[in-house]
Formats: C-alpha cells, sequence, structure tokens
C-alpha cells in the first residue's frame, strides 16, 4: 500500500490563502473553524522583518493521538494511511480534539461531529489531488506515496532538508515542510484552529 | 467551552468545560468510599451495618451523578452506549474508565441486593465481593489521570505524582464523606477504638497527601516545560488560592482538627468537611492548572 503524505515548501508559499479556500469550499467547512489554514508569523524588526506564511493542516500522524484517544473507534486509518472520522460512530466525546497537539479537529456545529483534513481521500481514491494542492498557485504544495522514489514527494523530500510541525510531540507526522528560515518553532504553541474572536460578525 | 486567554494553546478554547471538571472531581467520590466501607468492614466485622449501606448508596448515587456529567458533555449522547459497547479500542483510557464506570455500578447494585437486611451471604462471596469492589474502586480513581495524561489541557497529569494524588484525594474523599456518616448515623457515641482507627487512618492519609503534593511541588518547579504551571501556582492572588485551599483547608485544617479540638463530633465533621473541599480542589487544580 501506498504511504501518503504531504510537502509544504515555505520558500513559495506566499499566504493567498487558496488552499484554505479551496478546502472550505471542497467540505462546506462552517465559519470559524479549519481543516486547513495559513498562519502568520514575522521575525526580526523595521526595516529587516519577515513574514512567514506556513500552512497548517491535520498531520496524518504515524503515532496518531486521536486514533488511540478516540474511545468509540471512530477515527482509523485508512489503508494508505489517511486517518479519517466515521461520522456515524462519532458522539463528540472530544478527547480527540483534547489529544491531538496541533489543534487539527474541531466540532462542527452543523454536523455536530469531530471533523478534520482527510486527505482529500474522496479525491485520491479516484487519482485525482487533494483541494488544497490543485487550488495552490505556487505549487509549494506537493502530495503522493512517501515510500514511492519516483514520486515528487519522495524526490524533493530527498533534495531538502526536510522539518516536521512540533517534533517534539512525538507523533511523527506525515506532513512535511521545507522551512529553510527555520519558521516552524515560531508556531509551536500555535494550532489549526486560530481565534476568530477579532474576526468582523457575519 | 472555556474560553482561553494568551492563545498559548493548539485550540482558541479548551474542549472540555465545566461538566468534564465537575466529572473529574466528582468521580474519586465512589471510588474513595468504597474503598473506605471495604477497610472499615474488614477492620470492624460487627461495625455498623447501617453505614455500610448509606455509603454503598452514596456510592452509586455519585457514581450515576458523575457518569451523567460525563454523558451530558457528550455532543450526541444518544451515542453514550458507543463507549460501552466497542471494544476495539481498549487503548482509550476513557473506554476502559467508561466500562469500569459500568462494572462498579453494578457490583455496588449487587453488594446492595445480596448484603440486603435479611440475607446471609455466603463468606468466599462476600470476600470476593469485597475484593472486587476494591479492585475497581481503585482503578477507577486512578483512571482520569490517564486520560487526562494523553491531553494538552492538563500538563500536571503527567507528572510522577499526579496518579498518586488522584488515588488520595479518592481515598481522602471517601473517608470525609465515611466520617460524617459516623457522626450521623451511628445512633450512639461512637467507641473509643472506632474513633482512634478512624482518626488515625485520616491523619495517616492526611501525611502521605502532604508528602504527594511537597514532591508534586518540587517536580514541577524543577521541569521547564511546567513553567506556565509554576507561574499560576505562584504568581498572584489566586496562587494563594490554589495553595490556601489545598494545603491549608485541605491538609492543616483537618490535621488540626484531629488532634486539638476536644469535642468528637466538631473534630469529625469540621475535618471531613475540610477534607472534601481540600480534595476536591486539588483534583479540579490538575485538570485546570497549565491551560
Amino acid at each position: 500500500m501506498a504511504r501518503l503524505g504531504m510537502l509544504i515548501d515555505l520558500n513559495t508559499c506566499i499566504g493567498c490563502h487558496a488552499c484554505s479556500v479551496a478546502c472550505k469550499a471542497e467540505f462546506d467547512v462552517p465559519l470559524g473553524v479549519f481543516r486547513d489554514t495559513v498562519l502568520y508569523t514575522e521575525t526580526g524588526e523595521y526595516p529587516n522583518a519577515t513574514r512567514h506564511f506556513i500552512p497548517v493542516l491535520c498531520n496524518h500522524c504515524e503515532d496518531a493521538p486521536c486514533l488511540d484517544a478516540c474511545p468509540t473507534d471512530a477515527i482509523t486509518r485508512l489503508p494508505d494511511g489517511e486517518v479519517v472520522i466515521d461520522e456515524g460512530d462519532c458522539n463528540l466525546n472530544r478527547f480527540c480534539m483534547a489529544a491531538c497537539p496541533y489543534g487539527a479537529i474541531y466540532e462542527d456545529p452543523d454536523k455536530q461531529l469531530a471533523q478534520k483534513c482527510t486527505f482529500c481521500e474522496h479525491r485520491t481514491a479516484d487519482g485525482r489531488q487533494p483541494a488544497c494542492v490543485d487550488a495552490c498557485p505556487t505549487g509549494c504544495r506537493v502530495f503522493g506515496d512517501l515510500d514511492d522514489p519516483d514520486s515528487e514527494i519522495a524526490q524533493r523530500a530527498a533534495a531538502n532538508e526536510i522539518s516536521v510541525w512540533k517534533p517534539e510531540a512525538g507523533t511523527d507526522p506525515r506532513v512535511f515542510y521545507v522551512d529553510p528560515h527555520d519558521a516552524l518553532p515560531l508556531v509551536a504553541t500555535n494550532g489549526v484552529q486560530v481565534d476568530t474572536e477579532a474576526d468582523l460578525p457575519g | 467551552m472555556v474560553e482561553v486567554v494568551g492563545g498559548n494553546l493548539p485550540l482558541p478554547a479548551a474542549p472540555w468545560g465545566p461538566l468534564l471538571a465537575g466529572y473529574f472531581v466528582l468521580v474519586g467520590l465512589p471510588s474513595g468510599l468504597t474503598m473506605m466501607t471495604c477497610w472499615y468492614r474488614t477492620r470492624w466485622p460487627s461495625g455498623t451495618v447501617t453505614v455500610e449501606r448509606h455509603s454503598t448508596w452514596i456510592s452509586l448515587f455519585c457514581l450515576l451523578l458523575a457518569s451523567g456529567l460525563l454523558v451530558a458533555d457528550l455532543g450526541r449522547p444518544t451515542r453514550f452506549f458507543l463507549m460501552l459497547t466497542r471494544f476495539d479500542n481498549l487503548g482509550s483510557p476513557i473506554a476502559v474508565g467508561a466500562k469500569l464506570i459500568a462494572v462498579k455500578a453494578f457490583l455496588l447494585i449487587a453488594a446492595l441486593y445480596l448484603r440486603r437486611r435479611g440475607a446471609h451471604l455466603g463468606g468466599r462471596i462476600d470476600t470476593a465481593l469485597t475484593w472486587t469492589l476494591g479492585i475497581t474502586s481503585v482503578a477507577l480513581a486512578i483512571y482520569p489521570v490517564a486520560v487526562l495524561s494523553r491531553t494538552w489541557l492538563a500538563p500536571l497529569a503527567s507528572t510522577s505524582g499526579a496518579a498518586l494524588i488522584y488515588l488520595l484525594t479518592a481515598l481522602l474523599m471517601g473517608v470525609a464523606v465515611h466520617l460524617m456518616l459516623q457522626v450521623y448515623l451511628a445512633g450512639q457515641p461512637m467507641a473509643e477504638s472506632t474513633y482512634r482507627g478512624l482518626r488515625d487512618i485520616t491523619l495517616v492519609l492526611l501525611m502521605v497527601h502532604g508528602v504527594a503534593l511537597v514532591f508534586e511541588a518540587l517536580t514541577v518547579y524543577g521541569e521547564p516545560t511546567l513553567d506556565t504551571v509554576a507561574a499560576e501556582l505562584t504568581g498572584g492572588p489566586v496562587a494563594y488560592g490554589w495553595l490556601g485551599l489545598i494545603a491549608g483547608v485541605g491538609l492543616l485544617l483537618p490535621v488540626l482538627g484531629l488532634t486539638i479540638v476536644r469535642f468528637r463530633r466538631v473534630a469529625l465533621l469540621g475535618s471531613a468537611g475540610s477534607i472534601l473541599i481540600g480534595t476536591c480542589v486539588a483534583r479540579y487544580a490538575i485538570f485546570a492548572i497549565g491551560h
């Protein structure tokens, strides 16, 4: 079986949010919660300030804390490695949300269920790319089989120094970053779900 | 949901709020009360049957109330049974805990029926019932820490002393309620040996609890990853609240009450009340501090 993963090149992410908009549209994600978003952070001071854009999503970890936490076995791993939530078995105890160090799981207020990124398994099963990968205008997102040496993701991972978000969590993520400016540690205390209190109403 | 200030967390708001806080605090009482009742039974086999029956009813009521809090917190309460019927993920502490609660509730109901007035229960069955009640109570006293240690919500739950503190607070909660029942239901002045036995077990548990808290504090202040927790425990008026309630009200007051106060009823009731307050705050602190 394939070992699906994603590589995000922070050299070329421009923070346009095309990925997060595409994800919202693909899954009709309600306002205020996110399967995928882009975190902003800054380093340095004027006139030498730098802004970093860091796309974040569920990492579909090899050692997924959400999968181990779920008491109803609603969270399972598909044959290609995607960690998904079975809506029929979820009773919204929110242990997965409390266990995930990435804040990748949210409570869908409409469906009253826990939801998260699925690596668009309904698209990848048909041979297509995830919505966020297709939407990215700079091609900074690469998706594919990590174990296939001929795949673009495997080749780019081998050609670049890659890192993961929050390595101290010990979850062995399948989402990798090319992070030449060492920006990932700047969002080590953030999560996929962002605070929307400052947003305008409606 | 509880709002979190500072954004120093994976989620803007903690996924577990007051209902789960109440559950983690309350679930200790039926465990401790059952363990205390089991101990009292073995120590004074001819002791007050009324106290034992009331203890069992209170344990069952509190267990069902705690379960009610857990079910009420679910986003889909009608699917709560999945935590009892699914055995595919016994690696989840909540899955194990839900089954423990069901087993404990069954055992308490069995105890009430088999030990009802006029019933003659065989020695082996009675012993087996006592032991299984005791073991499930110990498991229920500790399992909440296993749940919390898997989360980012409760950094204190991952420390070395958390399980011991949860066990000790459960025992102390049980002792406190048992003392109250002894005072109100015994029907006659307490025998000197009984008073001394209850007082001594309470003092021993309080001293062990105090030692556990001291070493837990040393763990917290020596661990750089727990700086947020240490700051909350030492910074400002809130810190005095935590320390005052846990150590002052929960430890010092009952120790003084049991060793100095001459009037036994006042000493026992006052100490029991203080112990309940201190242990509830200690359990809540492990759940809440750090997020």
